[in-house]
């Protein structure tokens, strides 16, 4: 097909693309985006991130409670119309009084229970009953309770069989919503999560709400206290030591809140004392009994948030290694959409802005150089056999900045979010390898390969070729050495299998073109008759310290051979190669 | 507004703005996602997936640089729509719906009227992805060869080679198909 005729087609295709149906619609994904926002907690995007926290969790926790309650009323309603089935459900109710009677008597049974419950727990956190009453958690059970006492349901209930069994039931949910993280904490030492993975993710969710609801809470007392920091290295301390001045209420609150893990701290970096969950002995003992692949999770409700008013809350040091055991919970873990979007986030954000963002700024000594405290975590990081996102990020880099004597790399330059992003991606769907394999073969230390023609090394070519002709695909060259390319192509010629010829070269080499020409010049030129397994010796590659204007390396092949089909001087042939990013690809082939 | 106001203003946590946004740009989310394979029922789904994790970061973004990641944001939702669908199948070991097959071809062809449009498309889905999304770019996208460089994180060589071999690749199976004019 002429290239005119392509183009048209092309664009005749292109009008067609026009006639795509849609029924797209943007306010559906600005109300997606908004439940998004409420369901976890996440900020709306915005430049302005300073000091922003505290006032996010607060609304947050205020714009949460807004759409629960039709949450509870849905649930509840759905749950009795899917139970209410023909077999459960009686003829037309009509009310006694006795009935009547004996359910109110019912519902103040199980209400009085639920409040001795509730003044349980308040009293365990030493709350004021206003601040109580604002923990979601504590709002859904009086919401649940709230709507099952109401006279429509009441009634509704009377007019089934297991009315009361029910009521009992919602009843038990309710004074199960009003559980405490440390009383959370025992369910899951007794019962551990260690082979569920759905219900880790599940618990793990409703745990980090609530540590999250009592944060919020308690940084509003704390924030009502009018305490100013005054100045001092350590501000907690001086804190602590202030509080026979505090009211009675944030009194209360720093006796008690160590018991559910939390507890007031200060970030030298920062002005504020704040509320934060911490690696408690509480914390310690959760975290062996949840499904292995949720351990980041796990992790991340003591970790977060890793940046604060962009910027990082850990050292480079501090946050590899949690980076690391992040991206094995993000490359194994079933995508849910409570936490994992959470923990993504946090994941490509913390890494660009370790990348871009600290050594950026002052990561670089008075030499102009990044400083070695920074050097060695991300040798670590690029080193290892394992295919990781992380490690296929940071290697070219570090690469990079050996090189440069730790002063530049482009690669640091261009990185992106999208990248990491895409590595993430890649490494959940186990292709990181295919594209590593390419980076991994610089062995500077070992520039020289010598490949003798053996047995071993023509079975390899002959199995290298099978491979590539069942698909004729770039991608399975990927891995193969200069001298295998070598030995393929020579194969290529003694089979006469242009296709396969013109694919191992770059598309820099000087006959490079249309693959026709090539087919009609090779025939035309009658191609030696030489066998790979019988007329070759050797094969020295030297990869070579140049590159071209796009980065990539060349090498350099001299062949010896036993018989030569010209009368050379020297029998042995030379060859050019680069590596691309589909492999080692022919520049320059021998003369002749 | 323009495309750099918009997105400024979305940035900001203007809804409106993005509600904007998402207007001029939604048709291309649509035609790139389903000239990259993805199935006329899915790409509503797609295409929606697509302007949420637009949102979720946005304020990442360089505004000069949102074309490109739109549509790279779209490549990786279409990618991982497909590797979520196909682990969910797994599990469920479903049957083939014959019916939703039909259905799909059917709706096909209204987007395609012609024959040979319907096998063009089927030949380029049919291209292994690294010479189909250059040869998708540029021809109906109308991205320069550096534009499809950084959508697609590739040099500038890197993306003439694949065009070329793409190009190749297309006209040798249209060749194969009788090469039958448009319209005739």
């Amino acid at each position: 097909m002429a290239n005119n005729d392509f183009d048209k087609r092309m664009e005749f295709l292109k009008t067609s693309y026009d006639r795509l149906p849609s029924s797209f619609n943007p306010d559906e994904v600005l109300q997606k985006i908004e439940e998004e926002t409420n369901n976890s907690g996440r900020k709306e995007p915005s430049s302005k991130k300073k000091g922003t926290f505290r006032r996010t969790m607060t609304v947050w926790a205020v714009g949460i409670a807004s759409v629960f309650l039709f949450g509870v009323i849905t649930a509840i309603f759905v749950l009795e119309g899917q139970e209410n089935t023909p077999a459960t459900k009686v003829e037309e109710y009509v009310e006694s009084p006795e009935v009547v009677q004996e359910y109110d008597e019912y519902i103040d049974t199980l209400k009085k229970e639920y409040a001795i419950e509730r003044e349980k727990r308040r009293k365990k956190l030493m709350l004021e009953e206003e601040k109580f009453e604002q923990l979601e958690f504590v709002r859904r059970g009086d919401s649940i309770v709230s709507v099952v006492t109401n006279k429509t349901y009441r009634e509704s209930m009377m007019g089934i069989a297991n009315g009361k069994e029910r009521l009992k039931d919602h009843f038990e949910n309710a004074v199960s919503d009003l559980k405490l993280p440390s009383e959370m904490v025992e369910d899951i030492v007794n019962y551990s999560l260690v082979d569920d993975e759905q219900a880790s993710i599940a618990f793990l969710d409703t745990y980090r709400g609530k540590v999250q609801n009592l944060v919020a809470v308690y940084n509003e007392i704390l924030k009502e206290s009018s305490y100013t920091v005054e100045s001092s290295d350590d501000k907690a301390e001086a804190f602590m030591q202030s509080r026979g001045q505090f009211p009675r209420e944030l009194q209360n609150i720093i006796d008690t809140m160590r018991e559910q893990s939390i507890e007031f701290y200060s970030n030298s970096d920062m002005e504020v004392i704040e509320a934060h969950y911490y690696a408690s002995s509480l914390h310690k003992k959760i975290q062996h009994n949840f499904h292995p692949n949720t351990l980041g999770y796990v992790d991340m409700i003591v970790e977060e948030p890793y940046t604060f008013g962009g910027k990082s809350q850990y050292s480079a040091q501090e946050l590899i290694p949690m980076l690391q055991k992040i991206e094995r919970t993000l490359l194994t873990v079933e995508k849910d959409s409570v936490l994992y979007p959470i923990l993504e986030s946090y994941y490509v954000s913390s890494f660009h802005n370790m990348m871009k963002g600290a050594w950026s700024t002052r990561g670089f000594n008075e030499q102009g150089s990044i400083h070695e405290e920074f050097r060695k975590p991300l040798q670590d990081l690029a080193s290892g056999e394992e295919a990781t996102p992380l490690r296929y990020l940071v290697q070219p880099i570090v690469e990079e900045l050996e090189a440069s004597d730790w002063r530049f790399s482009k690669k640091l330059e261009m990185i992106e979010w999208e990248d990491i992003e895409e590595a993430l991606l890649l490494g959940r769907g186990n292709q990181l390898a295919d594209y590593m394999s390419v980076k991994q073969r610089y062995t500077k230390e070992h520039p020289v390969q010598y490949t003798l023609v053996d047995d071993r090394f023509v079975e390899k070519v002959h199995m290298l070729y099978d491979n590539f002709t069942m698909a004729y695909d770039d991608i399975l060259l990927n891995g193969a050495t200069g001298a295998e390319i070598i030995g393929l192509y020579y194969y290529a010629v003694e089979l006469k299998d242009f296709e396969t010829q013109y694919t191992l070269l770059d598309s820099a080499t000087e006959i490079y073109g249309d693959q026709a020409i090539y087919i009609q010049n090779a025939l035309e030129n009658d191609q030696s008759s030489r066998k790979l397994a019988d007329d070759f010796m050797d094969i020295t590659f030297l990869i070579s310290d140049d590159k071209d204007n796009d980065d990539f390396y060349f090498g350099e092949a001299v062949v010896n051979v036993k018989k030569v089909d010209y009368p050379f001087v020297e029998p042995r042939e030379a060859f050019i190669l680069k590596d691309t990013p589909f492999g080692w690809r022919i520049v320059v082939l021998p003369k002749g | 507004m323009n495309n750099i106001d918009l997105i400024e203003k979305a940035q900001q946590g203007d809804r409106a703005a993005y509600g904007e946004l998402m207007k001029l740009h939604y048709r291309t989310v649509e035609k790139f996602a389903y000239q990259c394979g993805v199935r006329l029922d899915d790409i509503p789904d797609v295409t929606q997936e697509v302007f949420i994790k637009l949102h979720r970061f946005l304020h990442q973004f360089n505004q000069d640089r949102f074309t490109t990641w739109l549509y790279k944001i779209t490549l990786n939702t279409a990618r991982d729509y497909y590797r979520k669908e196909n682990r969910e199948r797994d599990k469920q070991q479903k049957a083939v719906d014959h019916t939703q097959i039909m259905a799909q071809d059917s709706a096909e062809a209204e987007v395609l009227l012609f024959e040979e449009d319907r096998e063009l498309h089927a030949a380029i889905i049919q291209l292994d992805e690294k010479y189909r999304l250059p040869l998708i770019l540029y021809y109906f996208q109308d991205l320069s060869y550096q534009q499809i460089a950084d959508v697609l994180n590739i040099t500038l060589s890197v993306v003439k080679t694949r065009l070329h071999r793409a190009k190749d690749s297309l006209k040798k199976a249209m060749d194969n198909n009788g090469g039958v004019r448009h319209g005739e």
